[in-house]
């Protein structure tokens, strides 16, 4: 193992010649590795000073991508166990999360302390994310040294505090590999949250792994675009390119309107590989023309596809339109990152499959537990030094989900002769949708709290391009007239925007067994019967199609829409949606848009002119 | 060659100073270049640059009607470039002197492109600094090639201090600066010609083709290796500009050799002459007709280059009719015999081609065609 400790790492990156070079680049901040090691000094020293000690949990929470990887270093390096709670996150469940923590420390974002009633207490670690307003004049100043009022005025808050920070001798608290590394809190209800805790040694284990089987060097640059509140972003983003001593790159926020940024940012950076997930890569796909030799530099290595299934055209698509490979892996929270890989270079590769476990083992079994034989389907298990530990204070949910040290995936998969997984479905309740994990029973939890609601139920339904979506069927009290749209706006502020049901289908009853368990399938049977009336009935005049096709792919009433709405005024209108808003339309009426077409078609009015001069020039 | 030499002097502090400044600085020398270099050598042009560029980007961002802002702008720039070309001005005692401002031809070749574009709801989202660096870029304003805004965008996006490239640009400068230098001016003007010379009282024939492939052959030297210096400055800038040449007298046939001559001025005529008209008429021939004539009319509205076009269109036109023919399939059993049949006739009739435009009027033409053929 190249590292087998965080004091090794250390150890390394403060000894050798690389604090000029650059740690990472967010946006169009270059930060060195000397710059780097000097915050998570001068962190390490404000911890001894507070008297955090190891073992201590801090929730770290804020929306600025290089203080969060600041911040989630530092407490590796002192021992110190990260509590992600991501800040977007909606009121309810962040108190929820926050009491389930029961954490010794805080470190937010300031509005979020009032937000999630984060009273001040001596007792605690509590440190307030507050960054300057960036000035105009801001040069003069430098050159007149002058210091920004912002500085001056709150010398508690970060990144304020660190200037009365002096180089002072810090005891680093030695740290066992059994030691806890970070939570991150995955699924469950607000009354019952899921948090997956990581280890020193699942976690060096991971990185060392992942180090290998993506041909990482201190060459590297790892282009991470991805959530940071998520293992795909943190761990294989500014963990790895540390690791590895390379490079963190994150040049932008994804977005739909940053997709022309985003193929310019390979070379322009000299990425060597690239995270993403499915969705991103079938944007990509779409917009691909006149950008087709994005990653043919002589830095690119690969696109790493994770979090959720890559589909096979998609993939053949990617690797053929833009010359490049694509591994794909295949993981959870629960193994830090990933577990099989279809990889490249001395490893056996096989597209449209997850390829083989690397570092751990996997077996597939049926329901009375015995292995299957190959290409028959069954209950995937991994186990490795990759794998948690439980989850966080959850010992029923741990002992459901790991026997023996193997972890129950929750996903049915098939091995081939050749050894390559393939996976063919799930049993554990989530949905993937465009790479993001959504709990169904999370969502249900919110929608059975509206007053008119008798009870409802989410599914995930098979989506050509975002792979699922997620749906709700509701059954209200007779007597209510709730509608979608108040309901979507009862929800919307208690759910992240990628949770928010794409459709509501109102029922009567929902289907049951005789147990009194809800059939899911039965649901889904139905919810196709309705959208097929539906789109029987879909109107042909051009602002209607619009409406219709707006509602669907972003989650709201018809009736709450205006021609107006822009990609800002919809709360619903993100990448994702927007890729469905345009597949609809394309199928809708038969015809396909032209990329600047597409790229134009940023509000409902532009887009009915673009729609409308379409069907014209037919 | 004086000009190319201004350039590249320039080029030097400019290159220079243009990767020390922070990133969003860095077209600015380039285009305060340009314009100084316009202003020293053509200020009408830097005028006609100036101004053609403001109203063909506010234009079209502006105007209410897309079609009619495009209309404005293809009808300016063509009203302007005709003004010139025609030598109007003279014509009409407006100027006391024929003047071509300095690359007219490209830069209203590529604000036609530009509209065109737009037109087509082609263009990625820009600003006018981004479109005034297009047009204003020092390496490609003097000599092309007719670069398009959309991959120039591309560059001016994802462009980077990259020692590979930058490396490449020295070598094709090199290259081209040898071309012009070492092959065209020394070899074919000076050594070429006085062996031309001394064989022309015994063999007059001889020295007749010879002058002849020497003029072709200094044409495509000059226009390659200045094209060379080109594309290398813009690498120097981090830009990857279009190539204009690619061993043009080794084409099989007319169609293939326009894929291989000036390829930024062919495609440009393929795309807003060819199929704009096979759009509007479903005539292959017409045209090819329509876009030979204005590719030589680029060149100098002249009878001499209008012909030169047509002839082209007439090759162009019956190598499509041969195409496929009885005759060309029972010759694709001996590829080797076909390819070299192919290049003989091809190379020959560019050559025989280039003797309309070669000779000072189309009456000496004439002449030396008569004593080409023994007539």
């Amino acid at each position: 193992m190249k590292y087998n400790s965080i004091q090794g790492l250390f150890e390394r990156i403060t000894r050798t010649d690389i604090q000029k070079k650059v740690f990472a680049q967010i946006i169009d901040t270059k930060y060195t590795y000397r710059q780097f090691l000097e915050g998570v000094h001068k962190l390490n020293s404000l911890f001894q000073s507070r008297n955090l000690k190891k073992g201590d949990r801090v929730i770290l929470s804020t929306s600025d991508d290089y203080y969060t990887a600041l911040f989630f270093i530092a407490f590796l390096r002192y021992g110190i166990v990260t509590i992600f709670l991501d800040p977007e996150v909606p009121e309810k469940q962040a108190k929820a999360l926050i009491k389930k923590a029961d954490a010794q420390g805080y470190v937010m974002d300031d509005p979020l302390f009032e937000s999630r009633n984060v009273i001040d207490s001596s007792n605690q670690f509590q440190l307030r994310v507050k960054k300057n307003l960036q000035k105009k004049g801001k040069l003069f100043n430098r050159l007149l040294k002058r210091k920004t009022e912002a500085n001056a005025a709150e010398p508690n808050t970060f990144p304020a505090i660190l200037a009365s920070i002096g180089e002072k001798e810090i005891t680093i608290p030695s740290i066992a590999f059994s030691d806890l590394a970070y939570v991150l809190f995955t699924s469950g209800t607000t009354s019952e949250p899921k948090g997956v805790m990581i280890t020193y040694e699942n976690l060096f284990a991971q990185l060392h792994t992942l180090s290998k089987v993506y041909e990482l060097t201190n060459q590297s640059r790892l282009h991470n675009i991805l959530p940071l509140y998520h293992v795909d972003g943190i761990i294989q983003g500014p963990l790895l390119a540390l690791y590895n001593e390379g490079t963190w790159l994150r040049p932008m926020r994804f977005d739909q309107s940053k997709i022309n940024d985003l193929f310019h940012s390979f070379y322009k950076y000299r990425a060597s590989h690239f995270f993403c997930v499915p969705l991103i890569l079938s944007f990509m796909d779409k917009y691909s023309e006149n950008y087709e030799d994005s990653f043919l530099t002589e830095d690119f290595k690969y696109i790493i596809s994770s979090a959720s299934k890559l589909d096979e055209k998609l993939w053949i698509d990617i690797e053929r339109k833009f010359k490049v490979t694509i591994l794909n892996v295949y993981g959870m929270t629960e193994t830090v990152a990933a577990a099989l890989y279809c990889a490249s270079g001395d490893h056996p590769r096989k597209v449209g499959t997850v390829g083989i476990p690397i570092d751990c083992e996997a077996k597939i079994t049926n329901s009375e537990g015995a292995v299957v034989k190959e290409n028959e389907a069954g209950i995937l298990w991994i186990k490795g030094a990759n794998v948690f530990n439980g989850y966080f204070k959850n010992p029923d949910a741990t002992s459901k989900a790991i026997q023996d040290g193997w972890i129950n995936t929750g996903d049915i998969a098939s091995v081939d002769e050749d050894g390559f997984f393939k996976i063919t479905g799930r049993i554990r309740n989530m949905v993937i949708s465009g790479g993001v994990n959504i709990y169904p029973e999370q969502v249900s939890e919110m929608i059975n709290s509206h007053p008119d609601v008798i009870e409802s139920c989410c599914i995930g339904i098979s989506d050509e391009h975002i792979g699922e979506k997620l749906v709700s069927a509701v059954v209200v009290s007779p007597n209510a007239s709730l509608n979608k749209s108040d309901l979507l706006s009862f929800l919307r502020p208690l759910l992240k925007s990628n949770q928010i049901p794409k459709d509501i289908f109102f029922f009567n009853a929902l289907p049951k067994g005789k147990s009194g368990k809800i059939q899911t399938n039965q649901i889904e049977k139905q919810i196709e019967n309705l959208k097929n009336d539906t789109q029987k009935t879909f109107s042909t005049g051009h602002q209607e199609s619009i409406k219709t096709a707006a509602s669907e792919a972003f989650g709201i009433a018809i009736d709450m829409l205006s021609m107006d709405d822009t990609a800002q005024s919809i709360d619903g209108w993100d990448s994702m949606a927007h890729l469905m808003f345009i597949t609809i339309l394309e199928k809708r009426f038969n015809i396909r848009f032209a990329t600047s077409e597409m790229m134009n078609m940023t509000s409902l009015r532009t887009s009915e002119r673009i729609l409308k001069k379409k069907l014209d020039d037919r | 060659m004086e000009a190319l030499i201004n350039i590249l002097t320039i080029s030097i502090p400019v290159v220079a100073v243009s990767w020390l400044l922070p990133e969003r600085w860095q077209m600015l020398p380039v285009v305060v270049a340009t314009a100084l270099f316009l202003a020293w050598v053509s200020p009408l042009s830097l005028m006609v640059l100036a101004v053609t560029t403001l109203i063909s980007y506010y234009t079209i961002k502006v105007y209410p009607s897309l079609t009619s802002a495009v209309l404005i702008v293809i009808i300016q720039i063509t009203a302007i470039f005709l003004f010139f070309k025609l030598e109007l001005g003279l014509k009409g005692a407006l100027l006391k002197e024929a003047i071509i401002p300095l690359g007219l031809s490209y830069y209203s070749f590529r604000q036609i492109h530009y509209a065109i574009e737009a037109y087509k709801k082609q263009l990625p989202q820009h600003t006018i600094l981004d479109f005034i660096s297009y047009l204003f870029f020092l390496p490609t304003i003097l000599i092309g090639p007719i670069n398009r805004f959309q991959p120039f965008l591309k560059d001016l996006k994802r462009r980077r201090w990259d020692s590979t490239l930058f490396s490449l640009g020295l070598e094709r400068i090199l290259y081209g600066l040898a071309k012009i230098t070492v092959i065209g001016n020394w070899i074919l003007v000076f050594k070429f010609n006085n062996f031309i010379r001394s064989i022309r009282l015994d063999y007059p024939w001889l020295a007749d083709y010879l002058n002849v492939v020497k003029y072709v052959s200094n044409a495509y030297i000059q226009f390659a290796g200045y094209s060379d210096v080109a594309i290398g400055l813009s690498m120097l800038l981090g830009f990857k500009i279009t190539e204009n040449f690619n061993y043009p007298f080794l084409a099989t046939n007319i169609a293939d050799f326009w894929r291989r001559w000036h390829i930024s001025l062919s495609n440009w005529c393929r795309d807003y002459v060819f199929y704009p008209f096979l759009g509007m008429t479903r005539n292959g021939v017409i045209s090819i007709i329509m876009s030979m004539l204005v590719l030589g009319a680029w060149h100098e509205i002249s009878m001499r280059y209008l012909l030169w076009g047509a002839m082209h269109a007439v090759a162009i036109s019956v190598w499509h009719k041969y195409e496929g023919k009885a005759i060309h399939r029972k010759l694709s059993q001996f590829p080797l015999v076909q390819k070299g049949l192919g290049i003989f006739i091809t190379l020959h009739f560019v050559l025989f081609s280039f003797v309309l435009i070669m000779e000072e009027n189309i009456w000496e033409s004439i002449e030396l065609y008569k004593r080409l053929l023994f007539i």
